[in-house]
C-alpha cells in the first residue's frame, strides 16, 4: 500500500506529468466556467493531442480536466445564475442569491474548499478501498438500481410541505420528457415526430443550458435589471466568517460522503449526487426558508457531492474496466489508444498508470485550491461588467458548447424552445431545478424497473424479497408516509391557527428562481 | 433566420445544414488534384467507442498516405444513422466520408426503421474497414463450460437462463435469436444501452450470458470476470484463441462479425474513389496499423471499392435471414 503511494507520486512529481496536470486542471477549470462547455467536449477534442503523450501524463492531463471542469462549472452558476455544467445547476440555488446579496467571493471560497475537500474524500475512498467499494457496485442489480433512484426522487420532492406541488408538476414534467427517445426494452421510439436526433432522447445538456442559462438572459434583458455594484471586493469581502465555516463543515462531510458513494456507482453521475446532497441539506435543516435565498449549505454540500463524485467515478472505470459515464468512456478510449488494456487487471499490469494518475489528483486537487481562491477576486470583478457585453458572449458560448456535443444543430434549436420554456417557468415560479431531477432520474428509474421486471418474469414480489432492494423501497415508503403524515399535521397546526394553509409559503419543495 | 413553424424546423434544419455545407466546399476542385482541402470523416457514434477508434486509427495513416489531414468528426446518435444520413445528404466531393457499421449500413432498414437514407442510392461504397468478432461469455458459476453444454442446459430448462444484448435490433441481439432458433432453445432477451452496462451486469451475475465485442470481453475473460463460450468468427480470435468458434461448437455456417464500411455520398467521382480505396488499403497493409488493429481485436480487410459493395449485398443477405429464421418482429 505505502510502496504503491511512493511509486504513485513518483510518476506524478516528474516535471512533465507535473506540467500536464496543471494544464489540464487549468483547462478544466476555465472550460467548466464557460457555460454550455462541458468536460466531455473537452476531453474529446483534446483526446487526438494525448495519442504523442505518455499514457500516465495523457490519463493525468484528460483527468485533471474532468475534475477541474467541476470545479470551474459553479463559478458561472453563482456569479450569473448560469451553471457551466448540468451538475452545478443546483448551486445556481443559494450561490446566485448570495452573489445578489454581495456575498459572491464567500461563496466562491466556499465552494472551492468544499470542492476540495469533496475531492479529497474521494480520492482517499479510491485508493482505499476501490476494488472493494467496485465489487460492491458490481453487486447492484438493476432491482437495487431502480429502489435507488426511486429513493433518489421521493428523497428529493417530499421535502417540506407547502407548495410541494409546483416542485411536483417540475419533476413530473422532467420525468415526461425523459420518455423521448427510443424505448430500450422493445427498441420503439417514443415522442420524436420522426426527427432521427430525437431518438436517443433529448440532450441534458442543451436542456440544463436552455431552462436556466437562455432564461436567465432573456429575464434580464425584459425585465431591464440594472444591477447596483458597489461591491469592493477586498480580501476581507471573500473570507467566509467563522460562523460560515463552522455551518459547512456537516454538509461538507454528508455531500462527500453521497457524492463518493453515487459516483463510484456506474451510471449514477455527478448530477444526481448533487441533487441528492442538496436534498439531504434541506431534509435536516431546521429553518428549511433559508434555502434558495442563499444558504451557505446549500453550495458546500452539492459541491463537495460532485467533486466527491467525479473523483470516485474513476473507481470502476480504473478497476474494473467499465465506466460509469461518457467521459469515462473516453478515458479508456484513451488507454486503448495507448495500447493499454482497461479492465479488472490494470492495476496488477500497469501500476505506474493506476498510482501515478490517482498521486496526479491530490496534485490536481492542490493546484486547484491554489489555483482558484486568488482568483476569486477576479471572478467577482465579471459582475462589474455590464450585462450587454456579458450576454451576448454567453448566448454564444452555450451554442457553441451545445453544438459541439454531437456536432448537432438540432440541439441549438432545442436550446431555444428550452430557454423560451424557462422563461415561461420563470415568470410562473416554477424552479427548474426538479425538472432537470426528473430529467436525469427518469430513464434510469424506467429503464432499470423494466430491466428487474424482465428478469423476475413479471413478479413484484421478487423485487420486495430481495433484502437489499427491499429495504431501499421501504425507506422510499416510510418518508412518503412520513411526508404526507407531516403534511397533514401541519395543515391542521395551520388550520388551528387561523391561518390559511395555501398561505403559508414558508416550506418550499424547491427554493423559486430568484427575480 | 429559419421560421420556427413546427412543420417547418426540421426543412429549414435541414437546409441551414446544407446551406453551411455549401459555403464550406465552394471551391471544390478537379478531381486530379484531389485532395486539396483537408477531408472530414465522419463517426455515428461518440468519441472513445470501438468505431472512433477505428476510424483514428485509419485516419491517421490515411493523412499522411493523402497529403491531407483526415478529421474525424463525431455525429452520435440513432446508432450510427444521425452521422451517415448526414454524409447521405453531403456533396459528393471526396471531403465528407462517413464510417458506416452493421447496423447504419443495414441491421436499422432490414428492421423496417426509418434510416433518413437509402444506401444503395444515396452513398457509395469505397471500403471494408476492417472486422470484429463477437464472443458469446457467460457469468460465473454457471454449471454449463461449453457451448454444447449450454444449450443442452437451456433446451432442458427453457427461458431459465436470460442473456443481454446491447440493444434491440444490435448485432449481438440479432446473432443470439439466430443461434436460439438453430439450437432450438429459449432464453429471455435482456436488452441494454450499449456494451458498457451489459458487461457490468453480467461481471457483476446479473445476467447469465451476453454477448460481448472480444476487445470489451478479453480482460475479463483473462480475470476470470466471466466464461467464454465461443466466438462468432469464422475463426478463432487473436484476443482469445482458446475459445473455440460456434462452428466449432457445432452449428454449421454460423458466424456474425462487426464491421465498418467507407462511404461516400452517391456520385463520388471514381478517380476520388479510387484515390481513397488505396489510402485505406494502403493504410491496411501498414505495419503498425496492423499491430494496432490485432490488440483490439480487429482483423484487417483489403477490398476494392466493388468487392465492398459486394460485400455489403451479402451481408445484407445474410443478416436477413438471420431476422428471418429468428422471427425478430419488424415495425
Amino acid at each position: 500500500m505505502i510502496e504503491n503511494i511512493l511509486l504513485g507520486f513518483a510518476t506524478a512529481f516528474t516535471p512533465e506529468n507535473l506540467a500536464y496536470c496543471f494544464l489540464g486542471v487549468f483547462l478544466g477549470t476555465f472550460i467548466g466556467v464557460l457555460p454550455g462547455l462541458g468536460s466531455l467536449a473537452a476531453i474529446s477534442m483534446l483526446l487526438p493531442l494525448t495519442f504523442y503523450l505518455e499514457p500516465t501524463t495523457a490519463l493525468i492531463m484528460l483527468g485533471g480536466i474532468y475534475y477541474g471542469g467541476e470545479y470551474g462549472g459553479s463559478i458561472a452558476s453563482i456569479l450569473l445564475n448560469l451553471p457551466g455544467t448540468p451538475s452545478a445547476a443546483v448551486t445556481c440555488l443559494d450561490g446566485n442569491p448570495m452573489a445578489k446579496q454581495g456575498r459572491a467571493g464567500v461563496a466562491l471560497f466556499i465552494t472551492a474548499i468544499a470542492s476540495f475537500v469533496g475531492g479529497s474524500v474521494g480520492i482517499v475512498a479510491l485508493m482505499g478501498f476501490g476494488p472493494s467499494i467496485a465489487r460492491l457496485g458490481l453487486g447492484f442489480s438493476p432491482a437495487d438500481y431502480f429502489a435507488l433512484m426511486l429513493l433518489g426522487l421521493v428523497a428529493a420532492v417530499t421535502v417540506g410541505g407547502g407548495s410541494v406541488i409546483k416542485g411536483l408538476i417540475m419533476v413530473v414534467l422532467g420525468l415526461l420528457l425523459g420518455t423521448v427517445g427510443t424505448d430500450v426494452t422493445t427498441g420503439d421510439f417514443r415522442y420524436t415526430f420522426d426527427f432521427l436526433e430525437l431518438r436517443d432522447g433529448v440532450s441534458l445538456v442543451a436542456m440544463a443550458m436552455g431552462v436556466f442559462g437562455v432564461s436567465e438572459v432573456i429575464s434580464s434583458i425584459t425585465g431591464s435589471k440594472t444591477r447596483k455594484i458597489s461591491e469592493k471586493v477586498t480580501a476581507r469581502s471573500m473570507m467566509p466568517t467563522r460562523q460560515d465555516l463552522r455551518k459547512i463543515f456537516g454538509p461538507m462531510a454528508r455531500g462527500s460522503t453521497i457524492g463518493g458513494f453515487l459516483g463510484a456507482l456506474p451510471g449514477a453521475g455527478t448530477v444526481i449526487a448533487a441533487f441528492m446532497a442538496y436534498a439531504t441539506e434541506i431534509r435536516l435543516a431546521k429553518d428549511k426558508t433559508r434555502f434558495g435565498k442563499g444558504a451557505i449549505e446549500g453550495i458546500a454540500a452539492p459541491e463537495s457531492a460532485n467533486n466527491a463524485a467525479a473523483q470516485t467515478a474513476f473507481i470502476p472505470t480504473l478497476t474494473i474496466g467499465i465506466p460509469g459515464s461518457a467521459t469515462m468512456s473516453i478515458m479508456l478510449g484513451a488507454l486503448m489508444i495507448h495500447g493499454i488494456s482497461p479492465g479488472p487487471l490494470l492495476i496488477s499490469d500497469h501500476p505506474t498508470v493506476f498510482w501515478g494518475l490517482i498521486a496526479s489528483f491530490w496534485i490536481g486537487n492542490l493546484f486547484l485550491l491554489v489555483l482558484n481562491i486568488p482568483l476569486i477576486g477576479l471572478w467577482v470583478r465579471v459582475l462589474q461588467f455590464p450585462y450587454k457585453y456579458i450576454y451576448p458572449v454567453v448566448i454564444a458560448l452555450i451554442c457553441i458548447g451545445v453544438f459541439s456535443m454531437r456536432t448537432s444543430v438540432f440541439d441549438v434549436s432545442l436550446v431555444v424552445i428550452f430557454g423560451a420554456l424557462g422563461y415561461l417557468f420563470q415568470r410562473t415560479g416554477y424552479s427548474p431545478a426538479p425538472l432537470i431531477l426528473g430529467f436525469v432520474l427518469g430513464p434510469m428509474l424506467e429503464e432499470n424497473l423494466r430491466r428487474a421486471m424482465l428478469m423476475a418474469r413479471g413478479d413484484p414480489m421478487r423485487l420486495i424479497s430481495d433484502p437489499l432492494t427491499g429495504s431501499l423501497l421501504a425507506i422510499s415508503a416510510l418518508m412518503l408516509v412520513w411526508a404526507v403524515f407531516g403534511g397533514i399535521r401541519s395543515l391542521i397546526a395551520a388550520r388551528r391557527k387561523g391561518r390559511v394553509f395555501r398561505h403559508r409559503r414558508g416550506l418550499r419543495c424547491w427554493p423559486l428562481p430568484p427575480g | 433566420m429559419p421560421r420556427f413553424h413546427w412543420n417547418n424546423i426540421r426543412r429549414s434544419l435541414a437546409a441551414s445544414v446544407i446551406g453551411g455545407l455549401a459555403v464550406v466546399s465552394a471551391g471544390t476542385a478537379i478531381a486530379e488534384d484531389y485532395p486539396t482541402q483537408p477531408i472530414t470523416l465522419v463517426v455515428g457514434f461518440p468519441p472513445g467507442g470501438s468505431t472512433d477508434v477505428v476510424a483514428r486509427i485509419l485516419a491517421g495513416h490515411m493523412s499522411t498516405s493523402l497529403g491531407q489531414p483526415v478529421l474525424v468528426e463525431n455525429r452520435p446518435g440513432a446508432g450510427g444513422t444521425v452521422g451517415i444520413s448526414h454524409v447521405a445528404n453531403s456533396d459528393p466531393d471526396g471531403y465528407t466520408l462517413g464510417v458506416s457499421g452493421v447496423g447504419a449500413s443495414i441491421l436499422i432498414d432490414a428492421l423496417g426503421r426509418d434510416s433518413g437514407y437509402d444506401i444503395d442510392n444515396d452513398l457509395d461504397v469505397i471500403g471494408v474497414m476492417g472486422t470484429l468478432g463477437l464472443v458469446i461469455a457467460g457469468r460465473n458459476g454457471l454449471e454449463a463450460q461449453t457451448l454444447p453444454e449450454l444449450m443442452e442446459f437451456a433446451k432442458a430448462n427453457p427461458e431459465d437462463l436470460t442473456y443481454g444484448s446491447s440493444g434491440v435490433g444490435t448485432p449481438g441481439h440479432l446473432a443470439m435469436e439466430y443461434l436460439k432458433s438453430l439450437a432450438g432453445v429459449e432464453m429471455l432477451h435482456i436488452p441494454y444501452k450499449g456494451n458498457t452496462p451489459l458487461l457490468n451486469d453480467v461481471v457483476g451475475g446479473h445476467v447469465d450470458i451476453a454477448m460481448l465485442t472480444t476487445p470489451g470481453a478479453a480482460e475479463h475473460v483473462r480475470a476470470e470476470n466471466i466464461q467464454p463460450f465461443a466466438v462468432s468468427s469464422p475463426e478463432r480470435s487473436s484476443l482469445m484463441p482458446d475459445v473455440p468458434t460456434v462452428i466449432e461448437g457445432g452449428f454449421e455456417g454460423y458466424t456474425a462479425t462487426l464491421w465498418n464500411l467507407l462511404v461516400a455520398p452517391k456520385g463520388t467521382p471514381a478517380d476520388v474513389q479510387a484515390k481513397l480505396s488505396d489510402a485505406l488499403n494502403g493504410a491496411m497493409k501498414d505495419v503498425r496499423v496492423v499491430g494496432e488493429f490485432a490488440t483490439k481485436g480487429l482483423a484487417p480487410t483489403i477490398t476494392t471499392p466493388e468487392e465492398a459493395t459486394q460485400f455489403l449485398v451479402d451481408e445484407r443477405a445474410k443478416w436477413k435471414g438471420v431476422i428471418e429464421t429468428a422471427g425478430v418482429p419488424k415495425k
